[in-house]
């Protein structure tokens, strides 16, 4: 069964999209106290970081829908 | 006069529910109800913001809300008081429990997850209520749909809530603490 190219493509955006959010997570975690610390002088930097997480919790939503929809056959290709 | 973190707030609030808004539309529909939806996952976003920040949270979730549901429904009155009006409410309903109970959104103590796990339900009821029964005043909907519609509110809002909520506060409350618009300065 030959994979079609539409799906192919955004697949591997999808798929690179996801490591790209759990290495920030991972990152993130790391540096929690060094961005705590930053962030308590600088205001923005917090922002930036929580605003960046949301985001990413959105996108990670919006590709689990992707792949449900496909799932159930509501995207094809 | 809105200072630029509170327009920044009430921005990345609706940008970031918007699309999840339309599609928690498109996703898990309410047959027989308008641009509803049984899993409204940008519920959970919006709760986080306005327990961190306030009526500015909560007004990015309307916005977010009125754009989304008029999209397919059109740009009406009743879809502005229908779920726009009602998303704007549920998320105060939640913030003000949370202040009558002395409450905080870090989840810490064992007052802040029972507020938590009551204001949620509590606020979707209200808000259900509010939703269906404007749905009713403008003939959108019949009494014995009121029900199946305030039942089936409750139940997916609460559930999106709690989903994409609970880890939310739990992961970030800590470090949105640090800003002067966190609105539970000691």
């Amino acid at each position: 069964m030959s994979v079609p190219y539409t799906l192919l493509f955004i697949s591997a955006v999808y798929a690179l999209t996801v490591v790209v959010v759990i290495l920030d997570f991972l990152q993130s975690r790391m540096l929690r106290e060094v961005i705590a610390r930053e962030a308590s002088s600088r205001s923005g930097l917090l922002y930036l970081h929580v605003f960046k997480l949301l985001a990413e919790a959105a996108i990670i939503w919006l590709i689990v829908a992707f792949v449900g929809q496909v799932w159930m056959g509501w995207i094809k290709f | 006069m809105v200072s630029v973190r509170q327009a920044a707030i009430t921005g990345v609030t609706a940008g970031l529910c918007l699309p999840l808004a339309l599609f928690a539309i498109i996703l898990v529909p309410i047959p027989g109800l308008p641009a509803a939806s049984g899993f409204w996952i940008p519920a959970g976003f919006y709760f986080a913001m306005t327990l961190w920040f306030g009526v500015w949270g909560a007004l990015g979730g309307h916005i977010a809300t009125v754009l989304a549901m008029g999209y397919f429904s059109g740009y009406t009155l009743q879809i502005w008081l229908d779920g726009g009006l009602g998303d704007l409410i549920a998320p105060l309903v939640a913030y003000a429990i949370f202040k009558a109970a002395g409450a905080r959104p870090d989840l810490k103590r064992r007052r802040d997850w029972v507020t938590w796990l009551i204001a949620v339900p509590v606020a979707s009821l209200v808000c259900g209520l509010w939703v269906h029964t404007v749905n009713l005043m403008f003939g959108v909907i019949t009494w014995p749909f009121w029900w199946v519609g305030v039942v089936t509110y409750l139940v997916g809002d609460s559930l999106a809530i709690f989903t994409v909520g609970t880890p939310l506060l739990k992961a970030l409350t800590d470090f949105v603490k640090q800003s002067p618009m966190y609105v539970w300065r000691e």
